[in-house]
């Protein structure tokens, strides 16, 4: 298989064919993770998942009732993903070999970024969660919420303003006991329509797409860093002006940041849990209030200033 | 009272529970998050908080060689009077045990 991939997700991703939006994959040593991506034939795929007793982890119906994302799990056989019109894979159960029969090929990338990359990098022990990262007057922060919290926008507004993006909507890091690491996603972010027609495109990026949300590629960070700061952002009102500083992370909402939930292997909720106590030892959480009613630019920089500045003030720096 | 994997035992009287010695089942995992210790019975997938108090309990219990030595223990570091600390970890007992958290070991097993 001719070496392709790229790195992200804190994967080294080797693939059979060229994997966009990557970091370049270099040399890639022996105690990295890593996945090896094969494109495959349908049959292919189909013989290895033969003889798996699936259980669902997790589906998605459309407006009209179809099945548009389907997750099921065998512990033998592993994880098989599919969505129509984005392709089928099968992640191997400790998440080191995926199979793929790609559909359109911007597609094909969303459904690995999104689902695939992310339970293999969680089956090998690394902790996805639901964030788009920035890199701010050098603190990183994790912008945590669910889907349509304002996690792209809040990170958007803020790479218009001088930040760095890291990743977008999800996050992995290496919780390890050395502290938390952040590592570079893939250069495709989800952004609101509306936010990216009143910012415009910032030099190189493209759009590549639209649905419900536009697809536009970015250039992350090209390193991992450690993760210094969580900013969780909550459709309701938070204290201090919006943004509130937790002298003690709330578990609830970390362990509601993880995300691939439906994964259901006991070691792999054990991992989340670990995961989570060393995030709360060493990251400083904040909780910040999205009001949909006020312009997402104020919120960006109000969390910007409050929370970066916090940081900042502690470190003897002046934020920019 | 019954764990996840009790074969029908009949519920333990109080004074029974003060006698005999908890322990947490091979299926639940705990970690401190923040000032909340979580944990989690992996079988059934559902995470549970103990604030402080709580969680100091559940040390003390799964420390202590019975109940009843934990509370004890409980009594001189909380400063609370023993029939207070007696009937809250006893509340506490049953409830983790209803949620599969703990298991008991009666004295004459």
């Amino acid at each position: 298989m001719s070496e392709n991939g790229g790195r992200m997700l804190g994967l080294a991703v080797v693939s059979s064919q060229p994997l966009l939006w990557g970091l370049p994959l270099g040399s890639v040593s022996e105690d990295e993770p890593r996945v090896r991506l094969r494109i495959v034939e349908p049959g292919e795929l189909a013989a290895r998942w033969a003889g798996a007793l699936p259980r669902r982890l997790a589906e998605r119906v459309d407006s009209s009732g179809q099945l548009t994302l389907v997750v099921d799990a065998d512990d033998e056989h592993g994880v098989r993903v599919e969505a129509s019109g984005f392709g089928v894979a099968l992640i191997a159960s400790e998440g080191i070999e995926v199979l793929g029969v790609p559909g359109r090929e911007i597609a094909w990338h969303r459904l690995l970024f999104a689902q695939v990359l992310p339970i293999a990098a969680a089956l090998q022990g690394l902790e996805p969660l639901h964030a788009s990262a920035v890199e701010v007057d050098g603190v990183v922060l994790a912008l945590v919420g669910a889907s349509g919290a304002g996690k792209s926008t809040l990170a958007l507004h803020m790479s218009r303003a001088g930040a760095a993006r890291l990743s977008d909507d999800v996050l992995v890091v290496d919780a390890g006991r050395g502290g938390v690491v952040a590592h570079p996603g893939p250069g495709l972010a989800n952004v609101d329509a509306c936010e990216l027609t009143r910012l415009g495109l910032a030099p190189g990026e493209v759009i590549l797409g639209r649905d419900d949300k536009v697809q536009v590629s970015f250039s992350p960070l090209p390193r991992a860093l450690r993760l210094d700061a969580i900013c969780f952002l909550l459709r309701e009102r938070v204290a201090d002006g919006g943004v509130q500083r937790l002298t003690s992370p709330d578990p609830r909402l970390l362990l509601a940041a993880g995300f691939v939930p439906h994964l259901d292997w006991a070691q792999r909720s054990i991992d989340h849990l670990e995961a989570c106590e060393r995030i709360a030892r060493s990251v400083i959480c904040f909780r910040a209030e999205v009001n949909p009613a006020e312009l997402s630019a104020v919120t960006a920089d109000r969390v910007r200033k409050r929370v970066v500045g916090a940081l900042c003030q502690e470190r003897g720096r002046a934020p920019a | 009272m019954a764990s996840d994997d009790a074969h029908g035992s009949a519920p333990l009287a109080r004074a029974e529970l003060l006698e005999a010695t908890v322990r947490i089942p091979e299926q639940v995992a705990h970690r401190r998050i923040g000032a909340e210790v979580v944990v989690l019975n992996v079988r059934r997938g559902v995470y549970h908080g103990l604030n402080t108090t709580a969680a100091q309990m559940l040390e003390a219990l799964t420390a202590a060689p019975t109940v009843r030595a934990a509370v004890l223990g409980l009594v001189r570091d909380l400063g609370q009077p023993e029939e207070v600390i007696e009937a809250d970890v006893l509340d506490m007992c049953v409830g983790l045990i209803e949620r599969g958290l703990v298991e008991i070991e009666r004295r004459n097993e």
